[in-house]
């Protein structure tokens, strides 16, 4: 064992005990947060979906707790601007002298929950979207660049959709991960209730995690070795999504990208040095789920997005 | 306020570079060249794995032809090969032998070696025709793809940090795995056996000799019983191809000397063992020739056909005596 292995495993237990901290406050999701872990590791943006009530909020504000993250949560409206985001100049007068002065908005954070940001209006996704593909956003004419590192984690309320703009396609593609958050088990729901009816203050949440040391921890999932069959064997099963049956639009090259890097962030995850295809195949659905259009008929049987991929698993095995 | 007992939770170290990171990275190659060893040494052991298999399944072979011919006895293979000087050299000078060493051996005896041959030779092909390290992964699951991805990795030359890290890891498990899982031992075991009862089988054949071959007749059906000639050669052999002999023109005064005595010259038994007759010496020896059923009744016809002839000859006799 050398050095580079004692930071590798430092910096795996240091992810093991940021699971333990969230674990503190979230009570069962145990898929949810892995998968929120992979998209921090891959220095990708997720979008999560679930009902409300179910703990969105304090899942990423933990995780943003543990590793000394800065955040911010945008509440997304149909009267939101672009500049509510973004941020704007405004007159600040000092010393009798008034000069235009540049406030940020709250996407400057290193981790922004995009509450319901189905219902911004295009131009307010488009913006957001935008600061989440380059990494920074330009006003006035000036080009400011986003805290590193920087996340969006966008909600989406599968119900009540009056009065919504969905997400494009080209949109949604920019997302590596779509995490379904369900309900709780009763066991779990008993133990949420118990946890935070007493009166209690919420459980403290350790730092465990730096920001250098999740820069570090990005490097090296990049780093992390694939095996050629693998990484085959991932670019033919986001290419059988575009034939596949039941399928009007299949994933995209970004999509065979975005595999790759998740199985090798969850292998880093579970302390490993090389991808398997359990690896992929827990990443598979996340990942191509939002990336994939059902066709009409399909979509009228009830087949889902995750029908047709773990179909194709199924073939690829 | 961490609980974590582990320092440095800014992981400054590890995003810094840390000096021992950069004497690892001083040291370039070295964990690719043990990965190489590795793999070579992989393949090593598949090789070995192989040649176990090939040699039992040959044995097998070998012993099961050479069982085969001895019961079926096929006629072309009745004929004995003279073995090589330098073979019969060789094993004379095995101590179990000596003397006793064959300097032929049977025709079915040397076609089974050469199907065994055969065997190990396509046993082997066959089990080199897959990638080696392939099949060390198949045989250790939880090596499969951590060793696929460092080979990958090596081929690919890489040597990053976490390649590194996998080097590490695979040269380590590689340690502790036994490649005695490239040997299908239940196979092997049953082989083994198979082997077993067959050797035992080949001695019983041995000693019995049974000429399955004989069972079916030249239109299929069942044949006369055979007589039991143990120990006796085939006549044929013994006294060579048959010849039309008109007359004899030379005449030759031909003298056998020898020492001993002559035992029980009467005969009793008609002759049936000449073994008995002027031993002692040693200097010459008698075989009696031995026949098949169908000799027999060969031999049965032609004195039948003597016997008529003769007595239609004694008729004419008497006829004419009469007359």
């Amino acid at each position: 064992m050398n050095g580079s292995n004692d930071d590798i495993d430092r910096i795996q237990r240091r992810l093991t005990a940021l699971r333990t901290e969230v674990g503190k406050r979230i009570v069962g999701q145990s898929d949810v947060v892995e998968q929120l872990l992979v998209c921090l590791l891959c220095d990708g943006n997720a979008l999560i979906e679930s009902n409300p009530g179910l703990g969105k909020t304090t899942l990423v504000r933990t995780i943003a707790e543990a590793t000394n993250l800065s955040f911010s949560r945008i509440q997304n409206t149909p009267d939101l601007m672009p500049a509510d985001i973004t941020g704007t100049e405004i007159i600040r007068e000092a010393g009798g002298d008034r000069e235009f002065v540049f406030e940020r908005g709250p996407v400057f954070a290193n981790l922004v929950l995009a509450d319901e940001i189905n219902r911004a209006t295009p131009k307010t996704q488009a913006a957001l979207l935008e600061a989440m593909q380059e990494k920074q956003v330009t006003t006035a004419g000036e080009t400011r660049d986003l805290p590193r590192p920087f996340f969006v984690l966008a909600t989406q309320n599968p119900i009540d959709q009056e009065g919504t703009y969905p997400l494009p396609e080209a949109q949604t593609d920019r997302f590596l991960l779509k995490i379904l958050v369900d309900y709780p088990s009763r066991d779990e729901e008993r133990e949420i209730v118990d946890r935070y009816t007493t009166g209690a203050p919420d459980p403290a949440v350790d730092r465990v995690l730096s920001r250098e040391g999740l820069q570090r921890a990005q490097q090296l999932v990049r780093e992390l070795p694939i095996a050629d069959d693998i990484r085959d064997r991932v670019i033919d099963l986001v290419r059988a999504t575009r034939t596949a049956e039941n399928v009007e639009f299949g994933a995209s090259p970004r999509a065979s990208m975005g595999l790759v890097v998740a199985a090798k962030a969850r292998a880093f995850l579970e302390g490993r040095s090389h991808v398997t295809w359990d690896d992929v195949a827990a990443m598979a659905n996340p990942v191509l789920r939002h990336r994939l259009i059902v066709d009409f008929r399909a979509e009228r049987e009830g087949t889902t997005a995750d029908d047709v991929v773990a179909t194709l698993l199924d073939d690829a095995d | 306020m961490s609980s974590d007992p582990d320092p440095d939770p800014d992981g400054r170290n590890a995003a810094s570079g840390s000096p021992s990171t950069e004497a690892a990275s001083a040291a370039s190659g070295a964990p690719t060249a043990q990965i190489r060893a590795a793999l070579d040494e992989v393949r090593r052991e598949v090789r070995k794995a192989a040649v176990i298999h090939a040699a039992v399944e040959a044995a097998l072979v070998a012993l099961a032809a050479n069982l085969l011919l001895a019961l079926f006895e096929p006629g072309a293979l009745a004929v004995h090969v003279r073995l090589p000087s330098a073979l019969v050299t060789a094993l004379r000078g095995v101590p179990v032998l000596g003397t006793a060493a064959p300097r032929t051996i049977g025709a079915p005896s040397l076609v089974a070696v050469a199907l065994g041959v055969v065997a190990f030779a396509a046993g082997f092909l066959f089990r080199m025709r897959r990638p080696l390290v392939e099949q060390f992964e198949a045989a250790n699951p939880t090596l499969r793809a951590a060793l696929r991805t460092a080979r990958d990795a090596v081929e690919d030359g890489h040597d990053g940090t976490m390649a590194r890290r996998l080097y590490d890891d695979v040269i380590e498990t590689l340690g502790e795995t036994s490649t005695f899982e490239l040997v299908a031992l239940r196979r092997v075991a049953v082989t083994a056996v198979l082997i077993v009862l067959i050797s035992i089988a080949s001695i019983q054949v041995a000693v019995v000799d049974p000429d399955l071959g004989g069972l079916f007749g030249p239109d299929g059906g069942p044949t006369v019983e055979q007589p039991d000639d143990d120990g006796l050669q085939d006549g044929d052999q013994v006294l060579g191809d048959r010849e039309d002999v008109q007359a004899g023109e030379e005449l030759e005064n031909i003298s056998v000397t020898g020492s001993g005595e002559v035992i029980d010259e009467g005969g009793a038994g008609g002759g049936d063992n000449y073994g008995d007759v002027g031993g002692g010496s040693g200097e010459f020896d008698s075989q009696q020739a031995g026949f098949r059923g169908e000799e027999r009744i060969e031999d049965a016809a032609l004195v039948r056909e003597y016997n008529l002839r003769i007595r239609e000859i004694e008729d004419d006799e008497t006829t004419a005596t009469t007359q």
